[in-house]
């Protein structure tokens, strides 16, 4: 992945992404963060323009002379157009509409943090505001606590990485006692995934989970492969997934989205069927099934044998299969895999996804979906669009 | 305590030993807030997203003014890209609960190979929190060249006994062999990193005494900051898992396997 150019170090092409990422790093830097920085910008022109009437005032300088006093006036000019210009700048970005739709569900934007990246939201909450997010899905939550896999759990590999956590999870009681009441205290929407080994665990968690406020929907993970009963075998097979979901789909109104595993032969086969079953949406990719094997003891490198693949290795897998899926439903997608960049969200986002998800890059850059939400909307800002939603779905054939 | 992102200027890369680097960068903030057995996620790669993809954990090792140093020895791809020149290091951290030290009565730091690093950071800690008190520095590795940090640990002048397994330095043997020679007939808290047979030893020896023991761990973690769950340690008590990163890296030795 060496940059073709060789020029400068930024790896984006565009400089108003690149201005996004370079202000980044200014406000990891500052203590006051975004507002600070964004007034103290605003604060210099204002400053300055004033400061230049006044001065150019000719009881200020009385001996001045005309010319000077003429090229004073043409600056100030220039810089209160300086000035408007920015105002109407800011203006258009304010006016850029980011908002999605997922069934009845609207969110604020189309960028998710996905489930089993994020934790329960608020290990992030050092790194990024956690109210900026269009939502934040928790980690995995069956109806008993799980205690996961043995270790190792994980292992890097090319532009990637295998997991086999095994679904640690604290179970859905104390997720609702101690982890959401947490999360209820940011202005951001909470999806809740969910696993079970039978259709009657998933349906036990949908009615609990049902009468629960502050949970705008439910993720249902028919895909994880890191568990000989994770409900992988509902993600496999058309039918299963189809009973399923329309079992689910009796236990809450609330929207519900299908997690889908990449491990089939056609991922859009199952995706009709679970919009057949009730489906409001369905996200994907889940990890893709691999291993990897250390030489030296001849061993697997992961405890579990195989693991669920991730990162940026994936995404030009999960992105043809959004494209594929997306043509193929008419219920929204939400695009997952090795999105790394608002560049690799816009692509999932031309490909069709109404919405996205951030998965492994959380683990490398907590702040990632914030840079990721800002680089989209300086995109549009760009291209002369007012809407993501002009957006989805816009790949040109 | 406030988790940091931050990108800081490195100001110094020296090979202290066959392979062995110690990374020195700047940070006030890091400086300020780091304790002694705390860990940092270091990204070895420059641009955003490029291979390796995953942030590398480092215990810290040394803290002078706002310098902030970690040691690591070269053992694959991430440290050999650390090793090599790089401007300014993009790092989270301090991350992790570090060592509980006790102000009064004695205090043992039993460091085996590159299980040195966050001890220096401790002894730096025990010169200002315990200066008057007993405190006992016993550092093992295979041969001597990799003992080449230890200078550093003998500017502070705590009492320093050394084992090598080849006996090219100090003792001859083990350096649990030092806790018998030096430790036996009082009541001493030992803290301990280093290879995981090494650390077993000290906390069977530490139990067998009735000393208090805390182990720092090392394991392969995703993220650091209790997301991944990656960085899982068998509990002791129950059939269930601590996290390296969230619980640790520091743990008694009663709560964990090892």
């Amino acid at each position: 992945m060496e940059h073709a150019d060789g020029g400068a170090p930024s790896p984006c092409r565009s400089p108003a992404l690149w201005a996004i990422k370079h202000e980044t790093k200014l406000i990891a830097r500052s203590p006051g963060g975004l507002s600070f920085y964004h007034n103290f910008l605003f604060f210099i022109p204002v400053k300055r323009v004033l400061g230049q009437i006044f001065s150019s005032h000719p009881r200020v300088h009385e001996n001045a002379g005309c010319a000077s006093r003429y090229f004073r006036g043409i600056f100030t000019v220039k810089m209160t157009i300086s000035l408007l210009q920015r105002n109407s700048l800011d203006s258009k970005m304010k006016k850029i509409d980011l908002t999605t739709s997922i069934g009845k569900w609207d969110l604020k934007n189309p960028v998710l943090t996905a489930s089993g990246t994020f934790g329960y939201g608020q290990e992030f909450a050092d790194y990024i505001d956690l109210n900026t997010l269009g939502a934040i899905v928790v980690k995995g939550i069956s109806l008993l606590p799980r205690p996961g896999n043995p270790p190792p759990r994980v292992v890097e590999t090319s532009c990637g990485m295998l997991n086999a956590i095994g679904l640690e999870n604290v179970g859905i009681e104390e997720f609702i006692k101690e982890k959401l009441a947490v999360l209820s205290q940011y202005d951001t929407d909470v999806v809740v995934n969910i696993l079970g080994d039978t259709i009657n665990d998933y349906c036990e968690l949908c009615t609990r989970l049902d009468q629960v406020e502050g949970i705008k929907a439910i993720e249902v993970n028919i895909s994880c492969p890191n568990v000989k009963r994770g409900g992988v075998a509902f993600g496999t097979d058309a039918g299963m997934a189809h009973r399923l979901c329309s079992e689910i789909r009796k236990m809450t109104g609330k929207p519900l989205i299908l997690k889908l595993s990449p491990n089939v032969t056609d991922i859009s086969l199952i995706a009709r069927a679970v919009e057949d079953g009730g489906a409001d949406a369905v996200s994907l990719i889940n990890t893709l099934l691999g291993m990897a094997i250390d030489i030296k003891t001849k061993k697997p490198r992961l405890a579990n044998i195989v693991g669920g693949l991730s990162g940026p290795a994936i995404k030009p897998v999960a992105l043809r299969m959004v494209w594929q899926t997306a043509n193929a439903v008419k219920i929204p997608v939400i695009g997952i895999g090795g999105i790394s960049s608002a560049e690799d969200a816009l692509e999932f986002l031309l490909a069709g996804a109404s919405a996205i998800q951030v998965g492994t890059a959380n683990f490398i850059n907590p702040a990632v979906s914030g840079e990721i939400i800002r680089g989209i909307k300086n995109y549009l800002l760009e291209q002369g669009l007012e809407a993501v939603s002009d957006l989805v779905g816009s790949l040109q054939m | 305590m406030k988790h940091l992102q931050l990108l800081a200027e490195v100001t110094k890369n020296v090979e202290v030993g066959p392979g062995i680097f110690c990374l020195t960068f700047t940070s006030r903030e890091l400086a300020r807030e780091a304790r002694p057995g705390q860990f940092i996620m270091l990204k070895v790669s420059s641009a955003p997203m490029i291979d390796p993809v995953l942030r590398r954990p480092f215990s810290i090792h040394k803290v002078e003014g706002d310098q902030v140093s970690i040691l690591f020895k070269v053992v694959g791809r991430g440290t050999e890209i650390l090793a090599g020149e790089n401007h300014e290091v993009d790092l989270l951290g301090p991350l992790g609960n570090g060592y509980t030290i006790p102000a009064k009565g004695y205090l043992a730091l039993v460091g085996g190979g590159l299980g040195i690093a966050p001890l220096l950071f401790l002894a730096q800690y025990c010169i200002k929190l315990r200066k008057d008190e007993r405190t006992l520095i016993l550092l093992g590795a295979r041969t001597a060249a990799e003992l080449a940090p230890i200078k550093d640990f003998r500017k502070l002048g705590f009492p320093i006994e050394l084992a090598t397994d080849d006996g090219s330095a100090g003792h001859h043997g083990f350096v649990t062999h030092l806790m018998t020679d030096n430790m036996e007939g009082a009541d001493w808290t030992v803290v301990t990193c280093g290879p995981q047979p090494m650390m077993r030893g000290v906390a069977e020896q530490s139990a067998a005494n009735g000393w208090e023991c805390q182990v720092s761990l090392e394991s392969v973690m995703a993220c650091g900051i209790g997301a991944c769950l990656g960085c899982a340690v068998r509990a002791k008590n129950n059939d269930s898992y601590l996290h390296v990163c969230r619980d640790g890296p520091v743990f008694n030795a009663e709560e964990v396997i090892l």
